[in-house]
């Protein structure tokens, strides 16, 4: 059985997401010795920068998105840039990938250990994180365990796990069709939000695939998915060490030092900086 | 500056000092826990104090074959060999343990007083 990972990555003006995923890639590859794919829309980008080909084991070209949707991307409290978000493409995991057995990471997932190759030791045929716990455990909880007040319990996309089975074909076309019908899914499952999220796809799709109720699969990920917000900061890194100032209150920050955790890094205006800086032709 | 303010100040530094001990101390927490998981056919068993004893006590009472077990999701498993799937938790959960102990005495150590 083949196993590996895949990452998707699209830029936009103000985030080089490829590069992103360069650097992505050679956590992996240090630290759970798995080819890497790379899905991606940038095929220009690509050929003008033939260096960054060496991160992966593949690159697949997809077509550009024609939706087109926005968002705001912090630096700290106060600093943001508006810019477009291109997330459209995560249904495609599983035709796209070369792999039987396939773990699909955010190019902004920064891997420090061996814990996701025990994925690769379960019977199941999908793995989800139910849960993320923010790395200032201190302060409140951020992001909700629910994807609304009334809605449905959240699975992360950020990273999981998947066999290619007959259930989670259906898994992929699910996610499809509920991304091509977002303006319904979102008001029927309450979601404020308008932009659409694979999270929230994700978190519709299997609960519908449950019988529409919170059932026992899929399993989650053998692993705690550590976070920081946009809000936070990004001091330095260096050695697979990372330092964050989490912001607490109005005007105070707290000092992580994060030591052999994997960690979702959602600054990522901070994150091109720490990558411009690691990643070169 | 007066002696309340900078009294004021110190006060501030450690309380912001003890803020970051206790919430790495608490990722510490969560790390070592995400350690120590084992997989037998397919199945996902977190090494804990439980898991442990309820391998003792079955040991003990000599049903070392075909013992059946229940995984994370509460599943019934088979252990062939329950001795050998002992000895393989057992060590785990003494490395991490061992681990854990090391990186909490330095955080501790680096606190100071």
């Amino acid at each position: 059985m083949t196993k590996g990972v895949i990452i998707f990555a699209h830029n936009n003006p103000s985030i080089d997401y490829v590069k992103q995923a360069a650097f992505c890639s050679e956590h992996v590859d240090r630290h759970l010795g798995l080819p890497v794919s790379l899905i991606t829309s940038d095929r220009e980008y690509i050929h003008e920068n033939t260096w960054i080909k060496k991160y992966f084991q593949d690159i697949i070209f997809i077509g550009a998105e024609n939706i087109r949707q926005n968002k705001k991307f912090f630096n700290g409290r106060e600093n943001y840039v508006k810019d477009s978000w291109h997330n459209h493409s995560r249904d495609l995991a599983y035709e796209l990938s070369p792999y039987a057995e396939t773990l699909v990471i955010d190019s902004d997932y920064f891997i420090h250990n061996k814990n996701l190759l025990r994925c690769f030791n379960s019977k199941e045929d999908l793995l989800v994180h139910q849960q993320a716990t923010y790395l200032n455990a201190q302060s409140k909880k951020i992001i909700p365990d629910f994807i609304s007040d009334a809605g449905v319990i959240m699975y992360w996309a950020t990273v999981f796990y998947f066999k290619k089975t007959k259930r989670v074909r259906r898994f992929f076309d699910l996610l499809k069709h509920i991304r091509e019908n977002w303006s319904y899914y979102r008001f029927a499952y309450q979601i404020v939000e308008s932009n659409f999220r694979n999270d929230f796809a994700f978190s519709i799709a299997i609960h519908i695939l449950n019988g529409w109720q919170r059932g026992t699969w899929p399993h989650k990920i053998p692993d705690t998915l550590f976070y920081i917000t946009d809000r936070d900061l990004i001091e330095s890194y260096q050695q697979d060490t990372w330092k964050f100032f989490l912001s607490y209150s109005n005007d105070r920050d707290v000092v992580f030092r994060s030591n052999k955790i994997n960690v979702h890094v959602m600054n990522k205006l901070a994150l091109s900086k720490i990558v411009g800086e690691n990643i070169h032709e | 500056m007066s002696k309340q303010n900078n009294s004021s100040n110190e006060l501030l530094s450690f309380s912001d000092k003890m803020f970051s001990f206790n919430n790495q101390l608490e990722i510490l927490k969560q790390k070592y826990l995400d350690t120590n998981i084992h997989f037998v056919d397919g199945h996902q068993f977190t090494v804990d104090q439980g898991l442990l004893m309820d391998c003792c006590v079955r040991l003990s009472l000599n049903r070392k074959e075909n013992t059946i077990l229940l995984d994370d999701y509460k599943n019934p498993v088979v252990i062939k060999n329950l001795q050998s799937f002992f000895d393989d938790v057992l060590d785990l959960y003494h490395k991490n343990l061992n681990q854990y102990y090391k990186e909490y005495k330095e955080l501790v150590d680096a606190r100071g007083e």
